[in-house]
């Protein structure tokens, strides 16, 4: 099954009112934006939409009410068409999975519907694939065309080498060249200090910013036992020790590990949402677009 | 001090096995990818030293359970002895006994107060000194060349050995029983070692005469010096025995019957011996000494002895028939201390005639031939020398002749074996060779009792009997036959050892007879061995009559021919009895032996008519059944019986011919000697050996102390201290486990 196919069987089929919420999530969160946008910018005027619950009465047109009795606003072509950037970590840790699809599988999916979604709701969306360097990066376009070029190039993509996510993103920042959102899928297993940078400068720059955070349930459990002898997936040394005598203190590591992300990412103002392989998927899209505090329950 | 049961290699494996079980675990690594390796390198960073830590320790208190367990399986006790015990035994710790008994004959005596009795007393308060763990052996003289079983623990088992113990017909053998009960302490596990010997204390069975064998038995007892006192290799010796009676024991014996001469021919009168002894401080009167032929008593004589007298007994009687017979002397009224010995049997066979069988290399008829001259000799009333020529195939014909000797005559040809089998004596006259097989079946004769005489004239060949009958010493010729040659002028013949009882008969008539013999020429008899015997010398020391035991029987060389040309022997009277004093006594042995002695096993040699109808068992003492078993004997098909142990007279009924063949099973004389042990001659055999004697059952307990010592059992601390270990080491897989539980994550997940 194509990467196209799962995508429509395993979210687009089954979103519905949730893509709808989502829409209205991504829209809200990017209000008070817009409107300080529009005081100093040209904006090209795009037309009139009904008026839905929660628009802003200013932005009601009344000549159209006198017209045509129809409430409608008027919607300008720079609000509405979101940049979003997709960075994809694809290093060596996001080839493990102990279930049915690897953490890069997932991520893979998840990106390829958040960029269906996206371009569905008329914004425009790019795709970053990174690992210890850019290895590629599609910038947003709105078309639907685009999309299907973005999954088609998600397709190619494989596993890579060790992950550096502050240094490359740092890099990336400046073809982020316009105010926008950046999605970062990733299992987030790098230096907190180097991403908390690389995030802070994201913000600087006027991107919102988001983290997916990409975990396996092994990775929770470390389910191994007995004596190991332990491979990793970014060409680390092997190393040999006693799976039951470990786990607690691996455990331990992770826990304090993701508090750590959970905290820098809070003190940036960047969004934080954990979603494990083995969740639904469509349920995870859903609480990742969910707005701050506001997330849709599983 | 701390002592083990077990042997210590066992601890070897406290060590290795958790080393090996660590090494075998350590090698099998299970290969797994992980995608989260930032966090497992930073928990070897940072707990390396505690896993480490935590490693060392589960695997010191693992090495320790099984230390523990290894340990408890060895045993250990911890001793205090006390001080001041002298002389006493201590036992702090297990003990191994090995309990060996004299179940000889002479236990069974006094007759009113068994010794054996009062040994079974001193050996039940042995055992009752053991305690709960201690190793018993029984090991009764008469069960020494059984399987033995494993010791026991059981002391209750023990305690029924004892009473279940009997008199055996054997003579007791004091050292035998020492050596084998220090032999058998190798099959012992328990650290504290104590050999019990428990005899009835006479001197008999010490055997003290054979000093040498005493000397060994000492040097054996002491040559672990250096090994403690007490232990497995230098146990304690604890000699139990019945006090010696006050007054010494009075016992009249038969200690031996015999007869005049090895062939007892029907019709003739026997003479029968009996040698009674009296042994004690007090007289032997009213005795009644009775003769008993075939269980019939024939006669009766009363006897009387004085302490420490000794006398003969002789009777005649004439065998009416020929056959097997038993001869029986019985004392009747002695009341003694030991009865079993007032009866002694002897079973003989009264033969009409002895087959001989006289090979000559000349053969000839009448007085003609190599043998003609003997064979006279022999039978010198027989009508037809010649109608004795033993045919080819032909039994010897039964009374052939009316004298007590058949010589059967044939040429070299006729050496065979099936002849052989149906004679007892045979002669060689002047045989110049012998083929291979006629060698190699009068090697078998010799070796299964037969009696060959070889009569060396100037037609043997001395090269040839030197390399076929000498061989160097090993083949059956008792010399080397030197060249024949004139022996030079007045050489006479002369009798240097009777040998026999047969020719001492000669040998009392002195050398007269010898002197008007001469012998012109002879072979040299050369390179005597240290066993021949010279019979017959000539003047000048030459050896002119030897002879040797070959096997079971013997073989007699006569350098000269009798024919008459060598010598003129044949032609003197003394000629006549030395021929057939020669043939009683080469052939007078009736063999297999039907007078045994306890634990001898019957042998029995079936004449062939009767093959398809052997008897299956003999009669028993007391009416018991014995089973025959089909065996060899001599290489000879034979019926065999297992090993008798109860003395008295056995029987086979032989159908063929309707005949009785008696066996006798009788004790060993030196059983009747009831003296007792002198206990200095004891020491001087045991000088420098420990030992403790007991006499009395209630003293044996007080050999041994364990007041003032302490001692515990430490294999139960060591258990209990592995299921502390055990509990320690959940405990610490426990906290250790804690220690590493992950808090729950920040997200709630």
């Amino acid at each position: 099954m194509s990467l196209h196919e799962q995508v429509q069987r395993q979210v687009l089929d089954r979103l519905g009112q949730v893509f709808i919420t989502a829409r209205q999530a991504v829209e809200s969160v990017l209000a008070g934006q817009h409107r300080s946008l529009r005081r100093g910018l040209s904006v090209e005027f795009a037309g009139h939409r009904p008026y839905q619950p929660g628009d802003d009465l200013r932005r009601l047109d009344w000549l159209v009410y006198a017209r045509s009795d129809r409430y409608d606003v008027r919607v300008y072509e720079e609000e509405t068409r979101l940049r979003t950037t997709l960075v994809l970590d694809a290093s060596g840790s996001m080839a493990y999975g102990s279930g049915a699809s690897t953490k890069l599988e997932f991520a893979k999916l998840l990106v390829a519907a958040l960029g269906f979604l996206m371009v569905r709701q008329s914004d425009a969306v790019g795709l970053a694939v990174i690992d210890a360097t850019v290895r590629s990066h599609l910038p947003p376009a709105g078309t639907m065309g685009h999309v299907i070029t973005l999954i088609d190039h998600l397709e190619t993509v494989e596993a890579g080498n060790e992950t550096a996510l502050g240094p490359v993103l740092e890099s990336l920042a400046p073809a982020l060249n316009r105010r926008g959102l950046v999605i970062l899928v990733t299992d987030a297993f790098d230096d907190i200090t180097s991403l908390s940078r690389a995030l802070r400068l994201l913000r600087y720059r006027k991107q919102e910013v988001r983290v997916l955070e990409i975990i396996d349930a092994g990775e929770e459990t470390f389910p191994f036992h007995g004596t190991l002898e332990v491979l990793g997936l970014e060409h680390e040394r092997p190393v040999r020790l006693d799976g039951d005598r470990v786990r607690g203190y691996y455990q331990q590591a992770l826990s304090a590990h993701r508090h750590q992300l959970s905290e820098a990412c809070h003190g940036l103002g960047v969004q934080l949402e954990t979603i494990r392989t083995d969740e639904d998927l469509a349920l995870g899209l859903a609480r990742a677009l969910a707005p701050r505090g506001r997330g849709v329950r599983r | 001090m701390i002592e083990f049961a077990a042997p210590m290699y066992v601890a070897g494996a406290a060590v290795a096995i958790p080393l090996l079980l660590h090494i075998a675990h350590r090698r099998r690594y299970q290969r797994v990818r992980w995608g989260a390796m930032r966090f497992l390198q930073r928990i070897l960073v940072d707990r390396s030293r505690r896993l480490a830590f935590e490693n060392w320790l589960l695997l010191l208190i693992r090495s320790l359970v099984i230390a523990c367990l290894v340990g408890a399986l060895m045993r250990p006790q911890l001793t205090l002895r006390a001080a001041g015990l002298g002389d006493l035994i201590p036992r702090s710790g297990r003990t191994a006994a090995v309990l060996v008994i004299d179940d000889g004959l002479s236990t069974t005596s006094p007759h009113d107060a068994p010794a054996l009795t009062r040994m079974k007393l001193l050996a039940h308060a042995y055992l009752d000194t053991l305690r709960p763990g201690d190793e018993v052996t029984i090991l009764p003289y008469s069960q020494l060349s059984q399987p033995l079983a494993d010791p026991l623990v059981d002391l209750g088992a023990a305690h029924q050995a004892i009473n279940h113990l009997q008199a055996t017909a054997l003579a007791g053998d004091v050292p035998g029983l020492l050596e084998a009960g220090l032999d058998r302490f190798a099959v012992h596990l328990n650290p504290e070692a104590e050999l019990v010997l428990i005899s009835d204390g006479r001197a008999r069975s010490y055997g003290l005469d054979d000093a040498e064998r005493w000397v060994r038995l000492r040097a054996r007892l002491q040559t672990q010096d250096d090994a403690p006192l007490g232990s497995r290799l230098r146990p304690h010796l604890i000699i139990l025995q019945p006090p010696a009676p006050a007054q010494a024991l009075v016992n009249v014996s038969v200690d031996a019957v015999g007869v005049d001469r090895s062939l007892l021919p029907p019709g003739m009168p026997v003479t029968i011996s009996a040698t009674v002894r009296l042994e004690g401080p007090a007289p032997a009167t009213g005795l009644l000494v009775r003769l008993l032929i075939d269980s019939r008593a024939v006669e009766e004589r009363p006897l009387s002895l004085a302490p420490g007298e000794q006398d003969t007994l002789v009777f005649s009687y004439l065998f009416p028939s020929p056959g097997s017979h038993l001869i029986e002397v019985a004392i009747a009224g002695a009341h003694d201390a030991f009865p079993d010995d007032d009866h002694r049997a002897l079973a003989v066979e009264v033969e009409s005639s002895l087959p001989v069988l006289l090979v000559e290399g000349r053969p000839g008829h009448g007085l003609d031939g190599s043998l003609g001259l003997v064979a006279a000799a022999l039978a010198p009333d027989a009508p037809e020398p010649d109608a004795v020529r033993m045919p080819t195939g032909a039994a010897p014909a039964a009374n052939a002749g009316h004298d007590l000797f058949q010589p059967l005559r044939c040429g070299v040809s006729g050496l065979t074996d099936e002849r052989l089998s149906q004679v007892r004596v045979v002669m060689l006259g002047d045989v110049p060779a012998l083929d291979a097989g006629a060698v190699s079946a009068l090697e078998r004769f010799v070796a299964a009792g037969g009696g060959v005489l070889v009569v060396a004239g100037e037609d043997t060949d001395n090269d040839i009997a030197d390399r076929f009958w000498w061989r160097g010493g090993d083949g059956f010729l008792p010399a080397r036959l030197g060249v024949i040659a004139e022996s030079g002028p007045g050489q006479h013949p002369r009798l240097v050892d009777a040998g026999s009882s047969t020719l001492s008969e000669l040998a009392r008539a002195g050398q007269e007879p010898w002197n008007g013999v001469s012998v012109a020429r002879c072979h040299p008899l050369e390179d005597l061995s240290a066993d021949t015997r010279t019979l017959l010398a000539l003047d000048d020391g030459s050896a002119l009559l030897i002879d040797r035991l070959r096997g079971r029987g013997r073989v007699a060389l006569l350098g000269c021919g009798l024919d008459g040309h060598d010598s003129d022997l044949p032609f003197r009277p003394v000629f006549v009895p030395l021929m057939r004093s020669l043939a009683t006594w080469l052939g007078g042995a009736v063999l297999p032996s039907r007078n045994l002695l306890a634990g001898d096993a019957l042998a029995w040699l079936p004449p062939a008519a009767a093959a398809g109808a052997w008897p299956l068992a003999a009669d028993g003492p007391h009416g018991g059944s014995i089973a025959l078993a089909p065996s060899t004997w001599a290489g000879r098909p034979a019926l065999v019986s297992p090993p008798l142990g109860e003395p008295g007279t056995y029987t086979i009924h032989e159908p063929s011919r309707g005949a009785t063949v008696y066996f006798q099973v009788g004790i060993d004389p030196a059983i009747s000697q009831l003296a007792a042990l002198d206990e200095q001659r004891l020491d001087v055999a045991l000088a420098g050996v420990p030992r403790h004697v007991v006499h009395q059952p209630r003293h044996v307990a007080e050999l041994f102390t364990a007041a003032g010592n302490r001692s515990w059992d430490l294999w139960q601390a060591l258990v209990a201290l592995v299921g502390l270990l055990l509990l320690l080491e959940s405990l610490c897989s426990w906290s250790m486990a804690r220690a590493r539980d992950a808090p729950r994550t920040a997200d709630g997940a």
